[in-house]
């Protein structure tokens, strides 16, 4: 040959691509031999242009590569052996197996776990045959700013039939208001959840009727509609319909219709249905032409062919035909159009209607479960790539006798994705048997039902593809990557082995687990902080009664006089509020410069002469309310200092001084002054607060008790009780009631403190089997730096100090990530704790001690070893 | 005879493999019809004619032995079948009988 200069390999390997793999070889040796002549003839430039002329004129029908698989012989053989090589493999290095199914196994329950409960929340409401076309309206009163937000649920009574009415692509609106109450006929009294709701609401919501029909059922005033679950408690066997039960000391409500029990999924909590006509309350705001008040929740259809954002766009102009507040009011009302699908994860409306979710929780479970997952998928890739050096032999000898790279590639990813199979029907079963536990904590009804669902098989099989491919990929690539002939030859050096890429995956695994334990450690402290912080009121040894009997109201005193003659009961009041739940607010203005600007949004709670002293109130200045003065009941009443502050007076000179509020002509008096205490949770912060005096029955009875015997001083509390009123005797205690309050939180607490410890069992179950790898290839090194004098102290030294160095890295890059994610958290607070260094210290140093712990361990054996047996080994 | 006919290049092609008998290639043939008839032949028409050729069975090939030129990829040697050698001569004597039937005097004149 006259020239080396060789045809471009681009186009070989295209001509290769298209040629039929008959006539390949010899073509090819045509087209080079072409191609050495023209080299040497017309030089190498003219004669890769020949070259691609050529190769172009090849592509002839009849040279192709048939279109058909070109391989149509599947190597069943082939697969076989790879599924039995997997096999070997496993069973051969158990604790490898172990670690590698049981964490796969521990991060996939945690992803199916969220994936339930996600799955269910967004499953709400859309049961309905025209759920997408049910909407609802709830306003914005912009600087009304009630619990935090400024959103109300709540419409005034006659904007149903307006929107039908005036607006052509409204088809049908109903309105509803929810409630609990006592239901039954004879003897038989059931306290229930039901709705008020007018005539149009079986038009709006389709509930399947099981008997009655949806188009009369509401319409006669003394109707009654009930669920399936509730008929049968009431009437048993017996035919419900036509039947009579009482309601609200009335006996006429007849039974018009039973419908299905609602799926869980349903936002609407409620067991029976009362036309809304029989409200009186009702009866009276829908008489009104123009709007003053909010009460009732309302919910329309739209017909196929309206958007929702016309309708937006016409509802300032309703709003400015219908509502009047009057002057007094300094807010303007914004009505909102709302899909229903976007009822049960909108949380931050008033007084809103329905079983509510928590999308801060999906979001952050969802991200949870997506870390662990991949905490385990390194988990995976680590060990393959530590393990590779035992394969690398393997691999040789298969591309040695003819494999191809992509067999290879096919036989790893086919190995893990079969792992991942035997984790995922462990994680299955797991699943399964933590499902209620979970469900019981997330307050859902949670289950994973394969017959129900079939997509979710499908979806189950992708997840295990996608998760054997995610940690399969790089040691698939890596091993398939390997030279035979190196290999073979022992040459395999660590450079080439990956280590670098497995370091950082430990240093990110390690980086993550690190992130949750301070978080948690931050999140403990925060509670903490919350439970020992000095609320200004007592919550210790009270309990509180709601009272839902109206025909109490007279016995109420005697009630009061019989408790307070037993010895453990130390004091009893009533309120319409207690302090944990401020919940009714006013609107009030300072009489010696009033202007618009001036008006203040106070809290207002009706309590009587005992209120202060039973939850222990201090008072700053004045007095309490007495009956010695006997006008107190008359617009006098005791402030607290925010509000003192908020009217622009001191403590001491705001005894006497006088107010307006809202809608009355008349001054209210301070009389006390009482020191701030927390009139919401810490999330909030404390606002203006007044009392005033109520000395009848108001919605809470309160009872402060000593602490000895309490189930015997209940006991005596509900006996006397039930002497007065049939009703149930429906305690709960103060300091539960505040617990409620950070329900959410201490959930939120705890589910990251589980998760917490997974990523950092998954972390270390890594950590384990790697260092249990690396022990195990330095063998021979350990039994001659014993041989030669080293001590157990110097050898796990050694084994231990490279670990703990990628755990302190994981440390550093952890802090800021914390840092950051935490102070977000904090800012949800205006009560809360200040970061401080020592937190993150106490993160990194656990982390150290459970990794040393778990490195730590194998190295010690390794190092106690006799050096004799080490070195005779081979 | 055959109700297949032979088109004007295949009719080249099978005339040359039969030529160059035991050293038929590709390369070997390209050349062959380059130098004879000096006629520029790419390797993807010659190629397509050959194996349409060998399918119907006028051709037949063989692998030969692997050499170092050509980046050790064996040569295909191309002879012609005796179906084939049928057809090549029932081409020739249509062509010899079209010429016979040409008017003696079209010759002299063109001749002249």
């Amino acid at each position: 040959m006259s020239s080396k200069t060789t045809p471009p390999t681009w186009l070989l390997r295209f001509f290769r691509w298209f040629c039929h793999p008959d006539f390949q070889e010899d073509i090819e040796g045509d087209l080079l031999e072409i191609f050495t002549q023209q080299v040497a003839e017309k030089g190498p430039q003219k004669a890769k242009w020949y070259f691609l002329l050529e190769v172009v004129s090849l592509i002839k029908l009849n040279l192709l590569r048939p279109f058909k698989s070109n391989t149509p012989f599947i190597p069943v053989g082939m697969y076989k052996n790879y599924f039995k090589i997997a096999w070997r493999n496993l069973y051969k290095q158990k604790l490898y197996a172990f670690i590698n199914i049981g964490g796969l196994a521990i991060g996939l329950t945690c992803f199916l776990l969220i994936f339930v409960y996600v799955q269910h929340e967004h499953s709400y409401d859309r049961f309905y045959p025209n759920s997408n076309r049910i909407y609802r309206v709830y306003q914005q009163q912009v600087g009304n700013i009630y619990s935090g937000s400024d959103y109300f649920a709540v419409t005034p009574a006659g904007l149903a039939s307006v929107l039908k009415n005036e607006y052509p692509e409204v088809t049908q609106a109903t309105t509803i208001e929810d409630f609990e109450a006592l239901l039954g006929r004879e003897k038989a009294y059931f306290w229930e959840k039901g709705l008020w709701a007018d005539k149009h609401f079986f038009q709006v919501f389709e509930f399947p009727f099981l008997q009655g029909n949806p188009r009369t059922a509401l319409t006669q005033k003394e109707s009654i509609v009930l669920t399936a679950s509730l008929a049968e408690k009431i009437f048993g066997k017996q035919n419900p319909i036509g039947q009579k039960l009482s309601f609200q000391n009335n006996e006429q409500y007849t039974v018009t219709g039973v419908i299905q029990n609602p799926p869980v999924y349903t936002s609407f909590q409620f067991s029976f249905i009362i036309n809304i006509e029989a409200n009186a309350n009702y009866s009276d705001y829908i008489k009104k032409e123009t709007w003053n008040s909010n009460a009732y929740h309302t919910f329309f259809t739209l017909n196929e062919q309206a958007d929702s954002r016309d309708l937006q766009r016409k509802m300032p102009a309703l709003v400015e035909k219908h509502v009047d507040y009057g002057e007094n009011f300094a807010f303007e009302s914004t009505y909102l159009v709302q899909p229903l699908h976007d009822l049960h994860l909108q949380t931050n409306i008033n007084f809103d209607i329905g079983l509510k979710g928590n999308p801060r929780y999906l979001n952050l479970f969802s991200l949870i479960a997506l870390i662990v997952l991949l905490l385990a998928c390194i988990n995976y890739m680590n060990l393959a790539i530590a393990r590779s050096i035992r394969r690398a032999k393997e691999v040789g000898l298969r591309k040695a006798v003819g494999a191809q790279r992509s067999q290879i590639i096919s036989q790893f990813l086919l190995e893990s994705i079969m792992i991942t199979a035997l984790a995922l029907s462990l994680a299955w079963v797991l699943t399964q048997l933590l499902l209620p536990i979970f469900g019981q904590f997330v307050e859902r009804p949670l289950v994973l039902d394969v017959v129900a669902t079939p997509w979710l098989l499908l979806g189950l099989f992708f997840l295990m593809v996608l998760v054997g491919i995610l940690s399969g990929s790089y040691p698939a690539l890596f091993m398939s990557s390997l030279n035979p002939v190196e290999v073979l030859k022992g040459k395999l050096s660590k450079k080439n082995l990956g280590i670098q890429l497995q370091r950082w995956l430990i240093i990110g695994q390690y980086a993550a687990s690190i992130t949750l334990i301070i978080s948690s450690l931050i999140i403990y402290h925060q509670f903490q902080y919350i439970q020992h912080k000095e609320l200004g009121y007592e919550t210790e040894h009270i309990l509180s009664i709601q009272v839902q009997d109206p025909s109490l109201n007279e016995e109420f005193k005697v009630m009061k006089e019989e408790w307070l003659q037993q010895p453990q009961v130390l004091e009893v009041s009533t309120s319409q509020d207690l302090p944990v739940n401020s919940n009714s607010n006013t609107v009030i203005n300072n009489v010696e410069n009033f202007d618009d600007k001036s008006e203040i949004i106070i809290y207002n709670n009706k309590v009587d002469y005992n209120y202060i002293d039973l939850f222990g109130l201090e008072l700053l200045a004045g007095r309490n309310f007495s009956p010695d003065f006997g006008t107190d009941a008359e617009r006098k009443c005791i402030l607290n200092e925010r509000a003192v502050k908020a009217l622009g007076w001191t403590t001491s000179e705001a005894v006497g001084k006088q107010f307006y509020r809202m809608q009355d002509p008349d001054k209210y008096t301070v009389i006390g002054v009482m020191k701030d205490f927390h009139t919401h949770s810490l999330h909030l912060p404390i606002e203006p607060m007044m009392l005033m005096l109520k000395e009848q029955l108001s919605t809470y009875v309160s009872v402060k008790v000593s602490p000895e015997n309490l189930p015997q001083t209940i006991a005596v509390l509900e006996e006397t009780m039930a002497q007065y009123s049939p009703y149930p005797f429906n305690y709960s205690f103060m300091d539960d009631q505040f617990d409620q309050l950070y329900k959410a939180d201490l959930k939120l607490g705890k589910t990251f403190n589980f998760f917490t410890m997974l990523a950092i069992l998954i972390a270390s179950l890594g950590l384990f089997g790697l260092a249990a790898f690396t022990t195990k290839q330095k063998t021979k090194e350990i039994g001659v730096r014993k041989v030669m004098g080293a001590t157990a102290q110097h050898i796990t030294h050694m084994l231990t100090k490279d670990f703990l160095k990628m755990v302190i890295i994981g440390f550093v890059l952890a802090i800021p990530v914390a840092w950051y994610f935490m102070r977000q958290w904090l800012e949800d607070f205006t009560y809360r704790i200040q970061l401080q260094w020592w937190m993150f210290a106490l993160g990194g140093i656990i982390a150290v001690i459970i990794a040393f712990l778990t490195v730590g361990f194998q190295s010690f054996k390794a190092a106690l070893t006799n050096p004799v047996e080490a070195l005779r080994n081979e | 005879m055959s109700k297949y006919h032979l088109g004007e290049f295949e009719e080249v092609v099978m005339l040359t493999v039969a030529i160059l008998h035991d050293k038929a290639y590709g390369v070997a043939i390209v050349t062959e019809i380059q130098e004879r008839l000096d006629r520029k032949v790419s390797i993807g028409s010659l190629q397509t004619v050959l194996r349409r050729l060998e399918e119907k069975g006028y051709l037949t090939s063989k692998f030969g032995e692997a050499t170092k030129e050509r980046g050790g990829k064996r040569k295909r040697f191309f002879s012609v079948t005796n179906v084939g050698l049928k057809i090549l001569q029932a081409t020739k004597e249509q062509r010899l009988g079209l010429w016979n039937a040409i008017p003696k005097i079209i010759l002299n004149l063109q001749a002249g």
